[in-house]
């Protein structure tokens, strides 16, 4: 069934966009990933305008993560203090972000620049992951390689000012940690329509060492605020979020979750995150080979009204 | 179908057919209205008409304007790469020039500039706010890109009946432009223009997603916000029936 999308200004397949939902809320169930970086790719594949693709891949990451967000606040696995600054930071780094997109936007540059950081950032998260549970498919054990870094890191943060106790993560550290660690994670949300868990996570645990269940609630309440802000700075500044596309990537993506979690009792983890890698290396090759190959036509159009 | 229409057709318009003499063309749109909903995908409008003498007729289908940009890739380095950016702030959005033999034959050059009967003659009179060093011939590249998608067309696609009768099925893209559109209906013959009507025919985005769209770009903020709110809500409750369901 063929819909009209009222601000990306194209028609497409209801089930497709439910798919696509299903898809990513299938995988983040399996393997307990947002899936918010596999959403905005293929939301572009299909031609969707960049910046909707980006500013609507926000606005479904604000419906997939309340609800975790809620059963984690009720578990009381959320350090709010944590949580603020971390705000703050994002939502300065979330202003920022969506202004810069609308400056590329309107140069044309928004595209090549959404192109090059998901190339990147989708080929090392993917590469590493694959590399990672190949590793973990043969039987061999991990390598404890972030573990030096974040160590030297930690040390580091010791030594910056403004240092301040977080109880319920059972740490001390300088303010400027989180507010610069939410900055980084706001203006991936508004280049990218990501929600930064793959950033926020192992800096939490690897180089904060905060418990970690206190670093998924924490991490996923900041994001679901983080996003929540981002989208709506998206609608006002670029009149961005198409809400069609947003209710049935996040009506698609709880079902698939859904799903997702009760079969990932029964599968493999080390297979699925696996099959996550392959399918997170082959759409960074997708979108790194749409910007190598010659184009049919070296114009291409794009309807802003009417 | 078109059986149907073509009688249909005969049944309306034979009584005017004796009025047809006195301006040489009658005509008649089968709707007047186009509505687009969610579950648009193309509408056919079916244009036909009485001569009252042998003619040749042109029909030109056209929208109202739209404001549309065309970016240009070039190649740096192995990358192609979008490098100029322009805005056509009045574009046809869509033209369908339709024939009852090819206009080259009918009409002189002269008349096809005037009356811009060619796409060529009908974009060359668009302007653009600033034209980048290098897209010196982006009409020709808006020419293309709205053929591509169907949204220009040139075709001998009027059918004449007994050199009396015309009708043209114009079948619309199911993504369409909105508004007012000019259908003009020309009879010529011998290489002069003897008449041109004037039809107007209303597209329009119905119900939620006209409301949605004039929403979001008239009050933005409120948009944003409100959407945002209704997004976690749904978010909220789809996450807790689910896990629910899940339970039992």
């Amino acid at each position: 069934m063929e819909i009209f999308l009222p601000i990306a200004h194209m028609d497409v397949n209801l089930w497709v966009i439910l798919l696509f939902g299903g898809v990513v809320g299938l995988l983040s169930g399996l393997v307990g990933v947002g899936g918010g970086f596999l959403i905005t790719p293929l939301l572009i594949f299909i031609g969707v305008p960049p910046i909707v693709a980006v500013a609507t891949g926000a606005a479904q990451i604000v419906g997939t993560s309340a609800a975790g967000s809620y059963a984690h606040w009720r578990l009381g696995n959320i350090d709010f203090a944590m949580a603020v600054f971390l705000l703050i930071g994002s939502w300065t780094g979330g202003s920022v972000g969506v202004y810069v997109a609308r400056l590329l936007h309107e140069v044309g540059d928004f595209g090549n620049i959404v192109t090059f950081l998901y190339v990147g950032l989708l080929g090392i998260v993917g590469g590493s992951m694959l590399i990672e549970s190949v590793r973990a498919v043969r039987g061999q054990p991990a390598a404890a390689g972030g573990g030096g870094l974040g160590a030297r890191l930690a040390g580091l943060t010791a030594r910056l000012p403004l240092q301040r106790e977080f109880p319920v993560s059972g740490l001390r550290t300088s303010l400027l940690v989180p507010v610069v660690l939410g900055a980084a994670v706001g203006v991936l949300t508004s280049l990218m329509g990501v929600g930064g868990g793959f950033i926020m996570v192992p800096v939490m645990i690897y180089m904060l060492k905060m418990p970690t269940k206190v670093v998924v609630g924490t991490s996923l309440f900041q994001l679901l605020f983080t996003t929540a802000v981002v989208a709506a700075l998206q609608a006002g500044v670029n009149h961005a979020v198409d809400p069609f596309l947003a209710t049935l990537l996040i009506v698609g993506s709880a079902l698939g979750t859904q799903w997702g979690t009760r079969l990932s009792v029964r599968l493999p983890a080390e297979r699925l995150r696996l099959v996550l890698a392959l399918v997170v290396v082959i759409v960074a090759l997708k979108m790194l080979a749409d910007v190598l190959v010659t184009p049919q036509d070296i114009y291409d159009l794009s309807v802003l009204r009417g | 179908m078109r059986r149907l229409a073509l009688t249909l057709l005969l049944l309306v318009v034979a009584p005017g057919v004796a009025k047809a003499a006195e301006r040489g063309i009658i005509t008649q749109l089968a709707t007047d209205h186009v509505d687009i909903t969610t579950r648009f995908a193309g509408q056919k409008i079916l244009i036909f008409g009485a001569l009252s003498r042998p003619g040749q007729v042109l029909i030109k289908v056209r929208s109202p304007v739209q404001g549309v940009a065309l970016s240009r890739k070039s190649k740096y380095g192995p990358f192609w790469l979008n490098s100029d950016k322009m805005y056509i702030p009045d574009a046809p959005g869509l033209i369908y020039l339709l024939t009852s033999e090819p206009v080259e034959e009918m009409l002189g050059e002269a008349q096809r500039r005037r009356y811009g009967l060619t796409l060529h003659h009908a974009v060359a009179r668009v302007q653009a706010e600033r034209v980048p060093a290098g897209m010196g011939d982006w009409r020709e590249a808006l020419i293309r890109a709205k053929r591509r998608d169907g949204y220009y067309r040139e075709a001998v696609a009027v059918h004449l009946v007994r050199d009396r009768l015309f009708y043209a099925d114009v079948e619309l893209p199911a993504k369409i432009p909105l508004g007012r559109y000019e259908i003009e209906i020309y009879l010529i013959r011998g290489g002069r223009i003897l008449s041109r009507q004037l039809r107007t025919v209303d597209v329009r985005q119905v119900r939620l997603e006209r409301w949605v769209s004039d929403l979001a770009h008239d009050h933005p903020w409120f948009f944003g916000v409100t959407f945002i709110a209704l997004a976690m809500a749904l978010g909220l409750v789809l996450g807790i029936a689910l896990r629910r369901d899940g339970e039992s």
